[in-house]
């Protein structure tokens, strides 16, 4: 390659050849020798690899709107294409909010599907570079749109390393409200009246996804604002918030890391955590269910935890086929 | 209050054998992975070490990984890539606000981002509808490619699936994608 007849566009060509080879995680010794000593041969091969490697990554930031504009055969000026996205955009509003009334959200197009059976633990990655982590019997959808990144919980809990992509906020809708974030860390766990969340890093705004009644269509509600170190609690009409120290926030992920922590909880609030892991069940006998304890227990011990209780609380642990009762000795 | 302490000697005991076949599952890409930091990043030999060894705290600090190794073999190496690629962007834009001023907060909220970098926000929504704009005109096969492996993040393989032609094809026509976003956005 005589590098005098090149010119810039060759250039810029041969620097996307390599910036596509490079990720394709399959680069050989001899094109790794190449492409570096084709960026050390001249300042602008260099510069237009960097520029090539720019423009790469930033392209995860595109919003998906370009496949959904293959399908519309139409030519849309510019400013038209923007006026018919924000139409769109408010009819998923709409449909997302009527939806709502009738039962779970469903998303308007094929969205991906990810679920954890009983005792399972999973991580997802996402195209964005997000990192989801399913835990046990959870279930999301997720759907990244035009200007949005998207996911349903519909049950369980999960912890979320969003990555941050300003111009494509990450909406999480759940129990009724939306949760938006644009980078962060936190972790959703979904109950029966609502929801559970504890933010690690970054900031998120959670915001009512739907109204009680219709009349109110055009009633803002001001989004509720956490930051690192909150934990909240969301159900149906209240909100509770309480600023933690890290170390508690912390204790609340401790499940991504295969144990479980507790500090002076309530017997039964600890096996109802365990249960959550198990396909059979723990009972606690009425008697014996505000008793204390502290500790770190693992979750793929099994049975361990009944035999550290049993040595250290007044406890007798019976077992049956269906399940296991904790009872007073 | 009762206090009952188990596996004291260990916060998270029970991922040890399994983490050394998650070690051998990661070790088997290391030499990809460390070919891919080099030629990105430029970076020395120590910082490729800090990388990866960075990659393996973020990949070790999550549970669950060994099955999703085991179910999704073929998607666990861009998975590799993604996290690495994330950790390397995440180190230049470090470098970038110390350098810039180490005070101002880079905000990871929507609503401060705005705030505080109203034309920066801007300057990227412009740039990436120049992208798009870029996309439109260009041949339709290339411009499918992109987008299944840029904004879809599809490997090779699967859009030489879906487009009906070869690997070395469905890059030619990404590249050729790249190179005409690039002409326009970059000059």
């Amino acid at each position: 390659m005589t590098l005098d007849t090149n010119t810039q566009s060759e250039i810029n060509q041969t620097a996307s050849n390599y910036v596509v080879r490079l990720y394709s995680g399959e680069l050989i010794a001899k094109e790794e020798q190449e492409i570096l000593s084709w960026c050390d041969k001249s300042e602008a091969h260099q510069i237009a690899f960097d520029e090539a490697i720019t423009v790469w990554e930033a392209a995860s930031q595109l919003p998906t709107s370009m496949s959904l504009r293959e399908k519309l055969e139409g030519r849309f000026y510019y400013a038209r294409y923007i006026a018919a996205s924000i139409v769109v955009a408010l009819l998923c509003l709409i449909f997302f909010q009527q939806g709502n009334f009738g039962g779970k959200a469903e998303p308007l197009s094929p969205s991906q599907h990810y679920t954890t059976a009983i005792g399972e633990v999973s991580n997802v990655g996402l195209p964005d570079g997000s990192i989801i982590t399913l835990n046990t019997d959870t279930a999301v959808d997720v759907k990244f749109s035009p200007q949005k990144r998207e996911l349903w919980l519909q049950k369980g809990e999960a912890f979320f390393d969003i990555a941050k992509a300003p111009t494509r906020p990450f909406l999480i809708h759940t129990g009724g409200k939306t949760i938006r974030v644009v980078g962060t860390k936190f972790n959703v766990k979904l109950s029966d009246s609502g929801f559970d969340i504890a933010v690690s890093e970054g900031i998120v705004a959670i915001e009512e996804s739907q109204v009680s009644e219709p009349s109110h269509f055009a009633i803002n509600v001001e989004p509720v604002l956490l930051e690192a170190g909150a934990m909240a609690t969301f159900d149906q009409e209240n909100t509770l918030i309480a600023k933690q120290n890290t170390d508690v926030v912390e204790k609340a992920q401790s499940w991504r890391s295969g144990y479980l922590r507790f500090d002076d909880e309530r017997l039964d609030k600890v096996i109802e955590s365990f249960n959550r892991y198990r396909t059979k069940k723990i009972v606690v006998d009425e008697e014996v269910s505000s008793m204390r304890i502290s500790g770190v227990f693992t979750l793929s011990e099994g049975d361990a935890i009944l035999t550290a209780l049993e040595a250290t609380l007044p406890i007798d642990v019976q077992k049956n086929d269906k399940n296991i009762i904790v009872v007073k000795k | 209050m009762k206090i009952v302490y188990l596996n004291t000697q260990s916060r998270v005991p029970q991922q040890t054998k399994d983490n050394g076949t998650l070690y051998d599952l990661i070790n088997e890409h290391e030499g990809a992975l460390r070919r891919f930091i080099r030629v990105r990043t430029r970076a020395s030999a120590q910082e490729v070490d800090d990388i990866l060894q960075e990659m393996y705290a973020k990949l070790f600090s999550m549970e669950g990984m060994v099955e999703k190794t085991e179910q999704r073999q073929d998607t666990f190496r861009s998975f590799l890539f993604t996290v690495v690629t994330n950790l390397i962007i995440d180190r230049e834009r470090r470098a970038k606000v110390r350098a810039r001023d180490a005070h101002e907060s880079f905000s990871e909220s929507l609503y401060t981002n705005f705030e505080n970098e109203p034309e920066k926000q801007a300057g990227i929504a412009e740039k990436l509808s120049e992208v798009e704009q870029v996309l439109d005109t260009i041949n339709p096969y290339h411009r499918s490619a992109f987008v299944l492996c840029r904004v879809e993040g599809k490997p090779y393989r699967e859009i030489s699936d879906i487009l009906g032609v070869s690997v070395s094809t469905v890059e030619k026509y990404i590249a050729a994608a790249l190179t005409a976003i690039r002409n326009k956005v970059c000059d």
